[in-house]
């Protein structure tokens, strides 16, 4: 079914066409609050908040990108979660290492098709990343993630959180500086980002 | 090989030439500039190849299904709701103890039933001096002295018709209206303690006039305040102590 129909139907309270909109978005979301909390007990509970409350809030969409009226809702949940843990600090079941990054990587990053060497290299790439935005400041990493990962322009990443459009220039250039520096400490991951943007591209 | 000589400035520029967010004048400028600059060239093909990088990051798949239940969906809005009681209930006490202290100092400024008494020993001495109009003092103690028989025995004049003695009377009752209404007048000429509180009284609003003038719904107002206050006060708490 078309979105705008079951956004419109959802918006009458259907809850079966907003399940259909959760389907379709829920990986969507569910990334944007991974790579916004860093750890997947936090995305969980930030994704299903925020599913709830588009539920709640949809009679107030009016229109435009439900794409970047879901990413407003799912940023908002995860600074709601953000405060409720520094509230109320709580240890993750999951192994980490020594350097507070999470060991097992998701495997659904890995590709089938690819040869054992490159999908390590590519594995190994994204986990640097990953790694290196989860070690930027929260509201720097919330910034590239809406402009780099989800491909929202300025005005809409304006919007979404709620900033001035010269604060998010400002902090997608910085946030953009850091990652460089960061993906800098990897060596050869770097290089190795071009030849694969290269075969991608 | 990462180039780590190009400002933050020129650095932030170039993120915003990348996305196409200069005005064509700066656009035009950083253009020239990149050309003539290989640092510059290669902080620009870092830039862009960290932000295909970012953009060629594939979605994580959802642990599981977000779909929502009717009992999930009404389980938050209980949940809701409650959130919404606490700064409710904190607003009512709130409120409730300003309207108590409000009417508990009115009281105690304006001093209750007291302050209706100047007004109302001005009223009972204009229906006194009514009175004595009305009755003169001969006719009054005539009738102390037991003389009332000899009042009733006077004949009355042969040339006074029934009409004139009742257009006489009118006549006496008027003038004895029209100098009780100069009573008030008069008196607020007069520099008098009365004459501030009633200015005073004047001016509150009616309902609190009322209350004051009416000492039993004064003290039940502010035993429900006072009441309301702390149910509120102790609703608010125990919502508070239920918050996430």
């Amino acid at each position: 079914m078309d979105e705008k129909l079951l956004i419109v139907e959802a918006q009458k309270g259907d809850l079966d066409s907003f399940n259909r909109l959760v389907l379709a978005y829920q990986n969507m979301v569910y990334s944007q609050a991974y790579r916004m909390m860093g750890e997947p007990d936090s995305a969980d509970d930030a994704t299903q908040e925020a599913f709830i409350s588009a539920f709640n809030k949809i009679r107030t969409y009016r229109g435009g990108s439900f794409k970047a009226w879901l990413l407003r809702i799912v940023t908002n949940a995860c600074y709601d979660e953000l405060r409720r843990r520094k509230r109320r600090p709580t240890v993750s079941l999951n192994p980490q290492n020594s350097q507070d990054a999470q060991t097992e990587f998701p495997g659904w990053f890995t590709d089938p098709g690819e040869m054992p060497e490159e999908a390590a290299q590519r594995s190994e790439l994204r986990e640097g990343i990953e790694s290196c935005l989860k070690k930027l400041p929260v509201e720097f990493r919330e910034i590239i993630l809406l402009v780099d990962i989800q491909g929202l322009d300025y005005k809409e990443t304006s919007n979404v959180a709620g900033l001035p459009l010269g604060t998010v220039k400002s902090r997608l250039a910085r946030a953009r500086f850091r990652m460089r520096e960061c993906l800098n400490l990897f060596g050869e991951l770097f290089t190795a980002a071009h030849r694969f943007v290269g075969e991608s591209g | 090989m990462m180039n780590e000589v190009v400002p933050p400035k020129e650095w932030e520029e170039l993120s915003m030439f990348l996305d196409e967010q200069l005005n064509p004048k700066d656009n035009e400028r950083l253009e020239s500039q990149i050309q003539q600059s290989p640092e510059l060239q290669s902080a620009l093909d870092e830039l862009r190849a960290l932000r295909s990088l970012l953009r060629s990051q594939p979605e994580i798949k959802a642990p599981r299904n977000y779909s929502l239940s009717a009992d999930t969906v009404g389980i938050q809005f209980k949940q809701r709701n409650v959130g919404s009681i606490f700064p409710a209930l904190s607003f009512a006490a709130v409120i409730a103890s300003l309207l108590f202290v409000f009417v508990f100092i009115s009281d105690l400024t304006y001093g209750g039933p007291q302050v209706y008494q100047s007004t109302n020993v001005i009223e009972e001495q204009a229906e006194m001096q009514l009175m004595e109009k009305s009755f003169p003092e001969s006719a009054l103690s005539g009738e102390e002295d037991g003389d009332f028989g000899e009042v009733t025995a006077v004949p009355l004049e042969p040339e006074l018709g029934e009409l004139e003695i009742m257009e006489a009377e009118t006549e006496e009752l008027k003038s004895v209206q029209d100098e009780t209404r100069q009573i008030e007048p008069r008196y607020q000429g007069e520099s008098q303690p009365g004459k501030a509180i009633d200015e005073v009284n004047n001016n509150l609003p009616h309902l609190l006039r009322y209350l004051i003038s009416n000492r039993m719904a004064l003290r039940t107002l502010e035993i429900f305040l006072f009441i309301f206050a702390i149910a509120a006060g102790m609703g608010a708490f125990y919502f508070y102590s239920k918050r996430d």
